[in-house]
């Protein structure tokens, strides 16, 4: 019977061939679209994993970049308790490096951050970039003055460069130190540079204005940080420029939003994807039935009860569910592969992902060909050999 | 003991709201081994008589036994074991699957319950003893009508039936080849002891042993 069933798939292979491909269609579709996704939510924690202190910026502003505070504010939260360094960064955003706009795609914006390394050695566990180094050296403080930056390994790979190089910055030439990776998307697009050259990099000549902190608390834990937030926050509740404190947790829960409506999203398109598959493959089984009325009129007047043509046109219709289960996987994993190249970050195609998918397929091709099989297990012999 | 024993059978087909009396209270007694035609107008029953008698549909009233058997008291999967393990069908003109080759059509009733072991080499012994030796693997488009009926004999061969009903097997055959499938059907009657029962507008092939049913208008009028 399973050669039979499948003989019976290949007689119209072009229509057949047409039902796996809307079954393939479903299935890569969705399993590039989970691995891309899953891909991202890897990329963001490993961000949030990395960076465990708070930050601290001007209220209402959202993002470092929008933000301005006196540098002053460090040495007031350096007396709270609990904390135990506070140091300025001044964050600006770079449009053109080497002469090419940064702002085109959403992950190859670069932007420029300044940091006071002096300041820096009070961190106990350091910060990001310093403990991510992989060639050349840090920042420091015998760089103030000199045009000098730490760039990410994804920026020296784009633009073919490499310690003891040179990168053009807006108009400015700043010569190559060390090179960094914190396999961070977010992370990844930041040119390190000493505060001074940051603040010469924006344009601006006072030497009291940054747009942020980084707080580093003594005692790594939710409670702690939530107690330290607040104190910081009430610290400057007072001052005509009031501070946000971001925790970790608080990034996490943007993300968490974010994350879940990519996941409903994803839940919607997958169900959209699967159910036009199941339709191809039921259309697909009812024009094959219809077509082969006579045919089950014979297979029944020689024997075969309802449950040989149910498990006959099901078989038939599983075979189109495996095909286009392979098809949708192979697909979908090369072209996730594919794509892969052009990405900034690696999307991510776990075993279990391709087996689920692979299964979707299969049930698919069950359940489209539930109503034919039924259809033609309950014709009555006699008529469905008079339709000959 | 007889081999088919049918009782007041009727049969009515309701088409809108006008109801089709196709056969109105047959009763009728076919021994074992016998050869049976069955004639009478167009219209008047015959092939809804053959599909009682061949368990593909059940009377609007009435009782038909089959080697003892009440057919009514059958459930769907029995009557299925039943044809296929003792009886045997050539419809006029479509009687095999187009996908198959003529053995894989001698086999299809066996498919679905998965094949005993050298049953494929007995079908090609039957297609043989049809003379169909040489288009073992001929699908069903690349084969006469003549040759297709064959094959749908060949079929009935291999299951050494009780039964074989034909309904009009020469009905498409010129006279010469519609003499050989008659030829076939009496051989199988002969050497294997099955009964056999056609309906047919052909009497030339009436031998003196044979019975003979007329029907006309869904009742039996005459029987010899
Ligand atoms: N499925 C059905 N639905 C409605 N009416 C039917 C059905 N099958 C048969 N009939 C009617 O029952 C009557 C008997 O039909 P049947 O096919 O038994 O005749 P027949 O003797 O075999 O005729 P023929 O020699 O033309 O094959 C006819 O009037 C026919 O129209
Ligand atoms: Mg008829």
């Amino acid at each position: 019977m399973l050669r039979f069933a499948l003989l019976n798939i290949l007689t119209r292979p072009l229509r057949s061939f047409l039902a796996l491909v809307g079954v393939a269609v479903a299935i890569a579709g969705v399993v590039g679209l989970i691995s891309v996704s899953s891909g991202l939510k890897n990329t963001m924690t490993d961000t949030l994993d990395k960076v465990e202190g708070l930050v601290m910026i001007e209220a209402n502003s959202v993002d470092p970049i929008f933000s301005s505070l006196p540098i002053s504010y460090a040495n007031r939260v350096e007396k709270i308790p609990g904390v135990a360094a506070c140091v300025p960064e001044y964050w600006k955003v770079a449009p053109n490096v080497e002469g090419q706009k940064t702002l085109m795609g959403m992950f190859s914006a670069v932007v420029v951050l300044g940091l006071d390394p002096e300041r820096h050695t009070r961190l106990s566990a350091g910060h990001v970039y310093s403990r991510s180094m992989k060639r050349g050296r840090n920042i420091e403080g015998q760089d103030a003055g000199k045009r000098r930056v730490v760039v990410s390994e994804r920026i020296a790979k784009k633009y073919g460069k490499d310690v003891g190089g040179s990168i053009k910055v807006g108009e400015l030439l700043y010569e190559i130190v060390g090179v960094y990776q914190t396999g961070s998307l977010f992370l990844d697009g930041t040119l390190v540079m000493h505060l001074d050259q940051a603040w010469a990099f924006a344009g601006i000549s006072g030497k009291d204005v940054v747009t942020s902190f980084y707080v580093e608390p003594k005692v790594q834990s939710k409670e702690e940080m939530a107690r330290i937030e607040k104190a910081i926050e009430d610290e400057f509740s007072k001052d005509p420029k009031k501070v946000d404190c971001l925790s970790t947790a608080e990034w996490q829960s943007e993300f968490g939003k974010l994350i879940s409506n990519l996941d409903v999203f994803l839940v919607v398109v997958s169900s959209i994807a699967v159910i036009v598959g199941a339709i191809g493959i039921l259309n697909t089984m009812l024009m094959s039935v219809t077509e082969r009325i006579p045919e089950f009129g014979i297979l029944k007047a020689n024997g075969w009860s309802r449950g040989d043509v149910t498990r006959l046109v099901l078989v038939e219709s599983t075979y189109l569910g495996i095909a286009g289960g392979l098809l949708g996987c192979s697909v979908g994993v090369a072209g996730v592969q594919i794509a892969a190249r052009f990405m900034p970050f690696a999307p991510a195609t776990p075993p279990s992902l391709v087996a689920t998918a692979f299964g979707v397929g299969v049930v698919l091709g069950i359940l489209g060909g539930v109503y034919p099989a039924r259809h033609a297990a309950g014709l009555s012999p006699v008529e469905a050999i008079r339709a000959a | 003991m007889s081999l088919l024993r049918a009782v007041n059978l009727t049969k009515t087909f309701a088409i809108g709201s006008r109801p089709v009396e196709a056969l109105r209270g047959v009763s009728i007694e076919l021994p074992e081994n016998s050869f049976t035609f069955v004639v009478g107008p167009s219209g008047s029953g015959k092939s809804t008589f053959m599909h009682l008698a061949g368990a593909l549909e059940r009377p609007t009233s009435g009782t038909i036994e089959v080697a003892g058997r009440d057919l009514g008291a059958l459930s769907d999967d029995e009557l299925s074991d039943f044809r296929r393990e003792k009886l045997g069908f050539v419809f006029q003109a479509f009687n095999l699957i187009p996908n198959l080759n003529a053995v894989e059509n001698v086999l299809v009733p066996f498919y679905a319950k998965g094949l005993a072991e050298g049953m494929r080499e007995k079908a090609k012994e039957m297609l043989k003893r049809v003379g169909l030796g040489d288009r073992l693997d001929h699908r069903p488009r690349q084969l006469s009508g003549g040759e297709q009926q064959r094959v749908a004999i060949a079929r009935a061969l291999l299951k050494d039936p009780l039964l074989l009903l034909a309904d009009e097997p020469t009905g498409e055959l010129d006279s010469k080849t519609g003499a050989e499938i008659f030829a076939l059907m009496r051989s199988l009657h002969r050497e294997k002891g099955a009964s056999v029962v056609v309906v047919t507008h052909d009497t030339r092939y009436i031998e003196p042993a044979d019975r003979v049913i007329r029907i006309e208008d869904g009742r039996i009028v005459e029987e010899k």
